[in-house]
């Protein structure tokens, strides 16, 4: 029973992170405004929010251009508890810019919308211009609340994370496994060397899909298709299509030696070259894609103490899942051998 | 190094003994140009030309490299295993192969011109583009070479070369794309010049790669 301590954690961690990720509640934040463009004179729009407190008492709404430059708005009506309707006036020196939405109250923080208004009626921007139509100020305080942070665009979908992401870390720790093994087994020629890259290529291989399957839900809801031509998306599918060619490799060659031989060396080639493809290409171009072609990845700053609770666990929690299928995997190759060829490998 | 020489030379003779092989490579290469100016007739948009080439280059690439192992009879086989090294071997069949495949590539280039004009390319850019055609040839003949090896070794023959190695090409693919694309920009070589840096690094690699695993291909 001591042995099988890992596959019990992967077990707790998996329901740790499935329960987590689908129950903990989207962090306060403005998903958009009625109307962007701005006219010079009194203005009243909609802000629409989601999972804010807007009947707070302490609620105040900001138009903001820069650190130094805000405006205050008048609350007029809260619509459905999820819409404020302000109503504000611009002041004469207004620059031809775009606004950014603040939002403030005790329990939810500072809520911030970039680019929501946009003004083209006023003066070109002066740099030394300073407005502050506001008696209070802005003060930029955190959500104390337990939830996973708002992000724009992504929204709800940023729970993919838990799930999408860990299926590539898997997929190329199998890979892995494959290219040790298919080394170990040039190097030697041990039967269960070769068992073990075709069982860490298939399970890899589940992984693949799985990422390409979250991977594609995922660019349905963020940017509106299910397949974009970007570097980092042509690598996973390549990765796909590389090692589905191992696969037929293999069932191309009658006489076992010989099919593991010639597997271990197209293994090996292709992840030197799916290297290259994933690791080096993406960098040098440009991407949708987080954390490539100069593109913020889920760094530091969106990366908050609740989400690194559940994400990093659910990285170790995929990765051992994905080798605990390798394991049986292996031995249902290793049993198939001892029933049919009574060999023990 | 004499045994290398005498590969080379060895390769080259063979090519030229059966000059059925070599026609029937140069006559897939034309025809498809052909078929090309037949439905294209002039191409000036210069992105379709230059994708158009590079997949007439690739497919060209693959015929005539997934036939290089196939050719050899089975006694010449034998005799050359007992004789030389692996390493020499596939030495001789990489150096023999980016001399065709640069030819090649540079043939195509000009028939391809020929048929279906400049594509805006014009005498000034011609110079960097070739360096990218021979680099993109080198680039071809080092990744299909293997590939070309093991397809061999399997039951279904050469035409696993294809289904091995349309993936694995992918990489290289883009690089030139992008090479090749920027120079139709008229974009500077100086800002350009890290890809063709890339192509020769991966080159290298697979050059590397493939004298290291090709004598566990050859184990029979």
């Amino acid at each position: 029973m001591r042995h099988l301590w890992w596959k019990v954690l992967c077990g707790l961690l998996l329901a740790y992170i499935t329960v987590f990720s689908l129950t903990v509640p989207l962090g306060p934040g403005v998903i958009g405004v009625d109307q962007a463009a701005l006219s010079s004179g009194e203005n009243t729009r909609l802000i629409q929010t989601y999972n804010a407190h807007l009947d707070a008492a302490d609620l105040q709404v900001f138009l903001g251009v820069d650190d130094s430059t805000y405006l205050c708005t008048e609350i007029l009506e809260i619509v459905e508890h999820d819409r404020v309707k302000v109503s504000f006036t611009l002041p004469e020196n207004a620059p031809n810019t775009s606004f950014n939405v603040l939002m403030n109250n005790a329990t939810d923080g500072t809520m911030f919308f970039p680019n929501a208004f946009r003004f083209a009626e006023g003066s070109a921007r002066s740099e030394s211009t300073v407005w502050k139509a506001c008696t209070v100020s802005v003060e930029n305080q955190v959500n104390t609340a337990f939830s996973i942070p708002f992000q724009p665009i992504i929204y709800e979908s940023i729970r993919n994370l838990m799930f999408h992401v860990p299926m590539w870390f898997t997929m190329f720790f199998l890979m892995g496994i494959g290219l040790v093994a298919s080394i170990r087994y040039l190097a030697k020629g041990d039967v269960s060397m070769d068992l073990k890259a075709l069982a860490s290529v298939q399970v890899g291989l589940v992984f693949c899909v799985l990422g390409l399957i979250t991977g594609s839900v995922w660019a349905r809801f963020t940017w509106g298709a299910w397949w974009v031509n970007d570097p980092q998306l042509n690598g996973a599918l390549v990765t796909f299509l590389i090692y589905v060619a191992y696969i037929i490799l293999r069932n191309s060659i009658e006489d076992d030696q010989k099919r593991a031989r010639i597997a271990a060396v197209f293994n090996i080639f292709a992840f030197v070259i799916l290297f290259v493809l994933l690791m080096v290409l993406p960098r040098f171009s440009e991407s949708l894609h987080p954390g490539k072609g100069g593109n913020p990845a889920f760094n530091k700053y969106d990366l908050d103490n609740t989400l690194r609770m559940v994400f990093y666990p659910a990285v170790i929690a995929w990765i051992l899942l994905g080798y605990w299928i390798y394991q049986l995997r292996l031995r249902v190759h290793r049993i198939e051998k001892k029933y049919y060829y009574h060999e023990n490998v | 190094m004499k045994a290398l020489m005498y590969l080379i030379k060895h390769e080259f003779r063979m090519e030229f003994r059966q000059k059925y092989a070599i026609a029937s490579i140069l006559l897939f290469t034309i025809s498809t140009i052909y078929v090309v100016y037949q439905a294209m007739r002039k191409i000036d948009d210069s992105k379709v030309w230059n994708a158009m080439l590079w997949i007439i280059l690739l497919f060209s690439a693959f015929n005539a490299i997934s036939k290089s192992f196939s050719t050899e009879q089975r006694s010449l086989r034998m005799y050359l295993y007992t004789t030389v090294k692996p390493q020499q071997f596939v030495l001789a069949k990489l150096i023999y192969n980016m001399l065709f495949m640069v030819i090649l590539g540079i043939l195509a280039l000009g028939v391809f011109s020929l048929f279906l004009g400049d594509g805006g390319l014009g005498p000034l850019k011609l110079g960097s583009y070739l360096l990218g055609v021979v680099m993109g040839s080198m680039g071809f003949a080092c990744l299909l070479t293997l590939i070309a090896g093991i397809a061999a070794q399997t039951d279904s023959g050469i035409g696993m070369t294809a289904v091995l190695g349309l993936p694995i090409t992918i990489p290289l693919i883009l690089i030139i794309m992008r090479f090749t694309t920027q120079i139709m920009k008229g974009i500077p070589f100086s800002d350009n010049a890290e890809n063709l840096l890339y192509l020769g690094v991966l080159n290298v690699g697979l050059i590397g790669l493939t004298y290291l695993l090709f004598p566990y291909l050859w184990r029979d």
